[in-house]
């Protein structure tokens, strides 16, 4: 049976209410300290490293009062991936990895199969650094509202208006962004469900089982990009008619203020991941 | 140097506007237009689509400038670049589709980005917002996110956000022609307001009742004004409308019609309660009846509305006495099981015969779509619901969809929305090849399919598909339903956005439809007057649930029932009610003007 | 009226398009299952390829930077809970497609069109993998092998589409075809 909701899909992202100290936090603050932890994660390689940051963000995750039973369960579908990754980084990718701070050994070989320490180094380090970006992500996504995400990459952005940087241009497409996902969301379903009524089959069953000839796709791609252009000739009009002419010169309803939780974690985030990343050569493991 | 407002607040001296004026095509939208726009006026702009209207109404705040001629906002000429910004910060403009001028994710901010965009001091910046949302109704809404409102929500906040620019006149382009008759209601309201506190108002609208509020209509007619008067004035003169295929008020064309039998008879009248006081008063003249020694007519207590016996349209064969869809218990609830469930059809029955029409009424969100497209089976049916279409069950997960489909057409909303290929025939026969069909068969029923929505077979079929008028993309969508030859045609809201010419000639095909080739209908709408000349019985939802049903004069005799479901009658039929509220013995339940003239001519003469 | 680098229409653009790549992933219309590591994104990219053909290099980087940032935070497998796998490599296709597309528009329209949405798809195909290869997510064997099966058919209706999407928005066609039914 087909099913046409397609706002159940809807997966790990969204704002959970609450009032933990992440939550208080500055949109810029958090942001910030997300970027910093996203790159130490992203160029640490060694255990040791990757050890502390997943103890660091469960912690934080466990400060913000997210439910881990919210995280895991939007891996749920994507667990067979993540294994078959696993077993593939394990047993096959011995040769192209070198690990950490030692020489490469081989742990076992056998026809295609070639363990090493540094392909086991890799599937571990690869799981904790997924563990440590999906907490990070969480932090951002679960505690911010989604406008006071785009709001605060406005306010970060702003500074760099005097180089030359349109700051609230840029907010202004993500704002119109999320505003019409809604909008082109259940525009889909309408035109799947006027499609379908007139004997399209688009079999829609948890996963989509996708149609794989072009011209069953631009049934439901052509209108929608079709509708999606309409809507956004009659927004400039808007715009234009409520006097949009930029950035310059605008002033602003919604103000961020920093509290002194601020500027604490905004520090120490600064100041832990530049340690990470000076120190990533030197950790033992 | 912009002028003192002692004169009008927009002049306009010969506007000429072409689209691509230097092309091989050009398009003359407006030729040559003299208007004046006063402070404090309400001027409503009526004409076809095509008219030149909303041409005419982006000439007012500069998102288009004249290619002829001049446009003069308080003294300040638009083809300036240089008072671009005054204009646009006097003339505020509110548009058609709701959700397309709302930029944020929260409303209060959404309110707040028109005087952002001014350099309004943040601390400034919250008053307005706030003014503004109380002048709307939409202060406790504040914090919600846009796509949650219903349609006429956000066209308040819409307007909020204009006037807490603070504007001098307000430009609606159509602003109503989207929502349901309840959001209509409040938008009117609104505007009505801001108007009596001094706002210039400048409405472009196809609805005729709404042109009969304003202060002056001005009629467009290819880009030039055909007429322009008050609207008292301009409606008596019903000829000159209908020869411009405008349609009148209800109202004015009852009056115009007794007018033609009983020249006492005022012609120019726009409400019902005018056309109350009318027939009262001509009723109760002493040398009206023909039979003087009759008493005046007694002014009793309200006179209950005889109960009509339903009309013979009801003795549709019912081929092997069964019903060709059927209803039984039917609940639906959205996304079931996620936070976001909604419930939407508590226990649904409904019936429909074969070459019936049955009308499916209710307001905005009461569950007719959910309904309809469970018809199609679009929507299954859960325990302990039951639709039966054709003799085929749609509870049982083997059925074959595909033949439901193809035996009931539904057609969606705005169905020009669906269209996807290049060219027109290839649209049109789309179903046709996904039921495996020979070319040639496919050929005739397209054929037939454009015939049938007047479009002209060969001119029509190697076109462009995107480069046909909205008109015409949507004939071409309803040609690709109708290809499919269904029994059961189901139209939700088909005729939505259509001016009144447009949606005179779709009736007036689906009529022939179904008298001539006896296609079985179910119509859902928001016109009252539409449901009551199309369909035989209709089915009232409320709140998921079938509040009333019965022969459609059966259901517009209790208007105050309909009221409570959010819903109107027909105008002519409201007069009729108003009649026997004051005590006039009217017969029967009038649905169309024709029947309403000879209802209070009988009453006049007896 | 003066505008900065992004005027109103480019702002606008941009985030329609954006957002419609949002949707195709939320709603995992633009999905195909896959039984390998490799996953998705089959047409969530055609956006940006189409942003960057009709507004340019700027909008078309935008939209790819969007699609990425999306990809990235919804991903729920480490190859795309990446950063530099998912938004370092579409940064690149709405520029690359807008750079194809005006090379080619000398010649013939749809040609420039086909040919954009080919290098756009490439650059998406191509520097992701490559850069899961990079991060060891990957063995290049395999990458080679996923970019083919999942490539090839990719570019086809990438391709398609973009010229059916351009085609039907800008009313190019003007006057008659021939509807074959």
């Amino acid at each position: 049976m087909e099913d046409f909701e397609l706002l159940r899909y809807v997966t790990v992202g969204q704002y959970l209410p609450g009032d933990s100290v992440v939550h208080r936090l500055d949109p810029r603050t958090k942001l910030s300290v997300f970027l910093f932890l996203t790159l130490a994660a992203t160029f640490s390689l060694s255990y040791a490293a990757n050890a502390i940051l997943v103890l660091l963000t469960l912690g934080l995750v466990l400060l913000a009062g997210i439910p881990l039973r919210y995280i895991l369960s939007g891996l749920r579908p994507a667990v067979p991936f993540i294994v078959v990754l696993a077993v593939l980084q394990l047993l096959f990718y011995g040769d192209a990895y070198t690990p950490y701070g030692t020489e490469t050994q081989d742990l076992l070989r056998w026809g295609w199969i070639h363990v090493t320490n540094g392909s086991v180094q890799l599937v571990v380090v690869s799981m904790l650094r997924f563990v440590v970006l999906l907490f990070l992500t969480s932090l951002l996504t679960n505690t911010t509202t989604l406008t006071g995400l785009t709001h605060g990459v406005e306010a970060m952005l702003r500074p760099f208006g005097r180089l030359g940087l349109p700051a609230h241009e840029l907010s202004l497409v993500a704002t119109v962004a999320l505003r019409f996902v809604p909008l082109l969301a259940e525009q889909l379903e309408i035109i799947l469900k006027a499609q379908a009524s007139r004997g399209a089959s688009i079999a829609h069953q948890g996963k989509l089982r996708f149609v794989t000839t072009a011209r069953q796709v631009a049934v439901l791609i052509v209108p929608l990009f079709v509708d999606a252009f309409r809507r956004a000739e009659d927004l400039i009009l808007a715009m234009q008619a409520r006097c949009y002419v930029g950035g310059q010169g605008r002033s602003s309803y919604v103000r961020l203020h920093f509290a002194r939780a601020d500027y604490v974690a905004y520090a120490s985030g600064l100041l832990f991941a530049a340690a990470m990343l000076a120190l990533r050569n030197r950790f033992p493991i | 140097m912009p002028i003192a407002i002692s004169g009008p607040i927009i002049t306009t001296r010969g506007l000429s506007f072409s689209y691509n004026p230097h092309s091989q095509h050009p398009i003359h939208a407006l030729r040559g237009i003299d208007l004046d726009v006063h402070p404090g006026e309400y001027l409503l702009v009526i004409g076809h689509n095509g008219s030149g209207k909303s041409t005419l109404a982006k000439h007012f705040n500069a998102l288009l400038r004249p290619t002829g001629g001049e446009v003069r906002i308080k003294g300040l000429d638009t083809r300036d670049p240089a008072n671009t910004l005054s204009v646009r910060r006097a003339v505020g403009m509110v548009f058609q589709v709701p959700d397309n001028q709302i930029v944020a994710t929260v409303v209060e901010e959404d309110v707040a980005f028109g005087p952002e965009n001014l350099g309004v001091p943040s601390g400034e910046l919250r008053e307005r917002v706030d003014w503004a949302l109380d002048l709307v109704g939409m202060a406790e809404h504040r914090h919600r996110q846009p796509h949650c409102l219903s349609a006429g929500q956000k066209q308040r906040v819409a307007i909020a956000g204009m006037m807490a620019m603070k504007p001098d006149v307000l430009v609606l382009d159509e602003a109503t022609a989207m929502l349901d008759p309840e959001g209509r209601r409040d938008v009117l309201e609104v505007v009505r307001k801001l108007n009596g506190e001094g706002l210039t108002v400048v409405a472009i609208t196809h609805f005729m009742d709404e042109a009969a509020e304003g202060d002056r209509v001005v009629v467009l007619k290819e880009g030039r004004i055909a007429m322009g008067d008050s609207p008292r004035e301009l409606f008596a003169r019903v000829d000159e409308l209908c020869a411009l295929q405008l349609g009148v008020p209800q109202i004015t064309e009852l009056a115009y019609f007794l007018n033609q039998r009983d020249p006492t008879f005022p012609p120019d009248l726009l409400t019902v309660g005018e056309l109350a006081d009318a027939v009262e008063r001509v009723a109760n003249a002493p040398n009206n009846a023909d039979d003087s020694s009759l008493p005046p007519l007694a002014r009793t207590r309200a006179v209950p509305a005889p109960m009509v016996p339903s009309e013979q349209t009801l003795a549709i064969a019912k081929e092997d006495d069964q019903p060709l869809v059927q209803v039984r218990d039917l609940h639906h609830t959205y996304l079931r099981g996620t936070p976001l469930e909604a419930p939407a059809l508590h226990g649904v029955s409904l019936e429909v015969n074969k070459g019936e029409a049955v009308g499916l009424i209710g307001r905005a969100g009461s569950g007719k779509s959910t309904l309809a497209q469970h018809l199609n089976g679009l929507l299954r049916p859960r325990e302990p619901g039951r639709v039966r279409v054709g003799g085929h069950d749609l509870s049982d997960p083997g059925v074959d969809v595909r033949r439901i489909r193809q035996r009931v057409g539904l057609v969606f909303q705005y169905p020009e929305q669906q269209l996807f290929e290049r060219l027109v025939g290839d649209d049109i026969a789309f179903g046709l090849k996904k039921l495996g069909m020979a070319r040639l068969e496919r050929v005739e029923r397209v054929r037939w399919a454009m015939e049938a929505v007047g479009l002209d077979f060969e001119a029509f079929k190697d076109r462009y598909t995107f480069s046909l008028s909205g008109g015409e993309m949507r004939k071409a969508a309803l040609a690709g339903v109708l290809a499919l030859r269904p029994e059961v045609l189901i139209l939700d809201e088909s005729t939505s956005g259509l001016d009144p010419r447009s949606r005179r000639e779709l009736l007036d095909r689906l009529l022939a439809l179904h008298r001539e080739e006896g296609l079985t209908l179910v119509f859902v709408s928001p016109s009252m007057e539409d449901v009551a000349e199309l369909v035989d019985r209709v089915y009232v939802l409320d709140e998921g649930r079938v509040a009333l049903s019965g022969p459609v004069r059966e259901v517009f005799a209790r208007p105050e029932a309909l009221r409570r479901y959010g819903l109107g009658v027909p105008q002519v039929t409201g007069v009729i009610h108003e009649l026997r509220r004051r005590g006039l013995a009217v017969e029967g339940v009038p649905l169309t003007v024709a029947e309403g003239v000879e209802a209070i001519w009988k009453t006049l003469n007896s | 009226m003066a505008e900065g680098t992004l005027s109103v229409r480019k702002i606008v653009i941009a985030g329609v398009l954006s957002a419609i790549a949002i949707v195709l992933g939320w709603t995992r219309l633009g999905f195909i299952p896959v039984p390998t590591a490799a996953g998705n994104a089959t047409i969530m990219h055609v956006p940006a390829i189409v942003g960057g053909v009709l507004e340019g290099s700027i909008v078309g980087g935008i939209v790819g930077t969007l699609f990425g940032l999306f990809s990235f935070l919804q991903a729920t497998v480490p190859m795309f809970k990446d950063p530099l796998v998912a938004v370092l490599p579409r940064i690149f296709i709405g520029i690359t497609a807008w750079m194809a597309y005006a090379g080619f528009k000398r010649v013939n329209e749809y040609l420039a069109l086909v040919v954009a949405a080919v290098v756009g798809t490439l650059t998406n195909t191509i520097g992701v993998l490559t850069m899961a290869v990079l991060r060891g997510y990957m063995a290049p064997g395999v990458a080679w092998t996923v970019g083919l099966t999942h490539g090839l058919p990719e570019i086809v209706v990438a391709a398609i589409l973009t010229v059916a999407i351009v085609v039907a928005w800008q009313h190019v066609e003007t006057g008659r075809g021939e509807a074959k039914m």
